[in-house]
């Protein structure tokens, strides 16, 4: 019973991170239909800038923390304006010209990273909390995937009653649906489209941040790594939509948590994580080729 | 006669299709300006290019201020409303913010909206996706007349209406008419003679015509040249 409840809380934590990954993603697409294979590179700025503050602010508080946090999400947003107005604005309605420069932008700053910090992974000094377990049904349950959980879970709050609330939101709803006549009403939605890139450059680097803590280290790989399974994870959600992505970043990440556990157990199989949840991918496409929110 | 609008040699090129051919339009101030045409001549090319919404090569006027440069939001705030063909209701979005999402001023007329459109107060909470293609169509004119406009570009306000729903539409416009300038596209050449007074004829991507609305549905063969119709005669 433990067994299953770790494997359960870490397969939602895991989710957790994938859905601040794809919670971005899912946005851009849906309201630009821009495909950023650059949405990794916000993920580990913001990885890296918070083991930048934590390395060099002394103590272990939860100050020294919070201003990693918040350095994180501040580095996330600039460079995601920074890429849109910059890469994506010259390029709209020019889909392929994006995704080759989205993809040229991963790779240069993914060397950039590797350049500077090198290729290994760095420990990451997470707070002392973060590394204690919490006992959940019996289960030792580390913190960190608690902390993901309910991080995912407020990114979720936050970005619903930003969409359902604001007018930005508003705008961001109307526009995945017919960008033109939002124009069309007189609404730029030029800002709309920059401030959806910051913000999804926000909860990248959020969880780029809680990655650190996640796995306990840092490396210039991460964000594109992540970026695989969120990109899966949008596609099971279905394209645009935040509610998908939530629910597809948790079954993402209980399907691949359990298949890697008794995969091993049973078949000596460590990988089957990653065959299980490219199985639930194929199975969506085929019964729901435009995802669960998509409809058939 | 004021010109309102001027488009002068609007070229527009999709997907390689020379779509518009120098096309020229002058709406003069006040009334309606029935913008005609065949199927694919143009016309709703023509309102897209005006508002920037496609390419296009040409220069676009407002009041004399030239405004070909202008981004399509920019032209709106101007002044020029538009009501697309096929109504493009945000229809994930309910009636109110649909109407919400189309608010530029710190006072929207909903007062006077309501007054026109009643029913639209009754279902603001519905899905806008889920109203009949007549009720869709008040939510297009509605989002439009919350604001000031100067010229209102409108688009086949009447396809696929039921006549009861198209004769109430008709209605609306003659009354927002009195109000601000239209330029309607209108296919149903009996809908737009009780209404225009002048017209622009579009024929293969050119301007064939351009006066009084009149004087162009009193020339049948013309009538027929250029818009393949034969007009039944006008009723008392």
């Amino acid at each position: 019973m433990s067994t299953i409840v770790l494997l359960g809380i870490t397969g939602l934590g895991l989710g957790g991170l994938y859905f601040l990954m794809a919670s971005g993603l899912s946005l851009t697409y849906g309201l630009l239909r821009v495909l950023n294979f650059a949405h990794g590179v916000f993920l580990t700025a913001g990885a890296y800038t918070a083991w930048l503050i934590v390395s060099r602010m002394g103590g272990t508080g939860p100050t020294r923390f919070a201003v990693a946090v918040l350095g994180a999400l501040v580095v996330g947003a600039a460079i995601a304006a920074a890429v849109e107005v910059t890469l994506i604005r010259p390029l709209y309605r020019r889909h392929i010209e994006q995704v080759l420069a989205t993809v040229g932008v991963a790779l240069a700053l993914g060397a950039l990273a590797q350049g500077i910090f090198g290729a290994d992974p760095r420990p990451v000094p997470v707070p002392p909390w973060m590394q204690g377990v919490t006992s959940v049904l019996g289960a030792a349950v580390p913190n960190s995937r608690l902390v993901t959980i309910a991080a995912g879970a407020v990114v979720l709050g936050a970005l619903g009653a930003f969409l359902r609330l604001t007018r930005w939101g508003l705008i961001v709803r109307a526009g995945v649906e017919n960008r033109e006549m939002v124009q069309a009403l007189g609404i730029d939605v030029q800002r709309a489209f920059t401030l959806v890139f910051a913000l999804g450059g926000v909860a990248a680097a959020l969880g780029g941040v809680l990655s650190d803590g996640y796995f306990g280290t840092v490396d210039p790989a991460r964000g594109t790594a992540m970026l695989i399974y969120a990109f899966v994870v949008v596609v099971i959600g279905g394209l645009g939509s935040i509610a998908g992505s939530a629910i597809a970043a948790v079954l993402v990440g209980l399907i691949q948590q359990f298949a890697n556990y008794y995969g091993s157990v049973w078949w000596s199989f460590p990988s089957s994580g990653d065959l299980a949840v490219v199985l639930l991918l194929v199975a969506v496409l085929l019964v729901r080729p435009r995802g669960l929110a998509g409809g058939v | 006669m004021t010109a309102l609008l001027e488009a002068q040699d609007l070229h527009v090129v999709l997907a390689g299709s020379h779509i518009l051919r120098g096309v020229d339009v002058v709406v003069p101030e006040g009334g309606v300006t029935a913008l005609l045409g065949r199927n694919g001549a143009g016309k709703t090319t023509t309102l897209r290019a005006i508002l920037g919404l496609v390419p296009r090569a040409g220069r676009v006027r407002l009041g004399g201020r030239d405004v070909s440069r202008a981004s399509t939001h920019a032209m709106v705030q101007a002044g020029i409303g538009y009501v697309p063909e096929g109504r493009d209701v945000f229809a994930g979005l309910t009636v109110a913010e649909n109407l919400r999402l189309a608010e530029r001023t710190a006072h929207p007329r909903y007062d006077q909206v309501y007054e026109i459109f009643p029913e639209l107060s009754a279902r603001a909470s519905q899905r806008a996706g889920t109203l009949s293609g007549g009720q869709q169509q008040m939510v297009a004119i509605a989002r439009a007349l919350l604001n000031p406009n100067r010229i209102l570009l409108v688009d086949e306000p009447t396809k696929g209406l039921a006549p009861r729903v198209v004769a109430r539409v008709i209605e609306i416009l003659a009354a927002v008419s009195r109000e601000v300038t239209v330029l309607l596209v209108e296919q149903n050449l009996a809908a737009a003679r009780g209404l225009a007074r002048h017209a622009i004829v579009l024929d293969q991507g050119t301007t064939v015509y351009a006066g009084g609305f009149a004087e162009f549905v009193g020339d049948r063969e013309r009538v027929h040249r250029h818009l393949g119709v034969a007009l039944a005669p006008a009723g008392p």
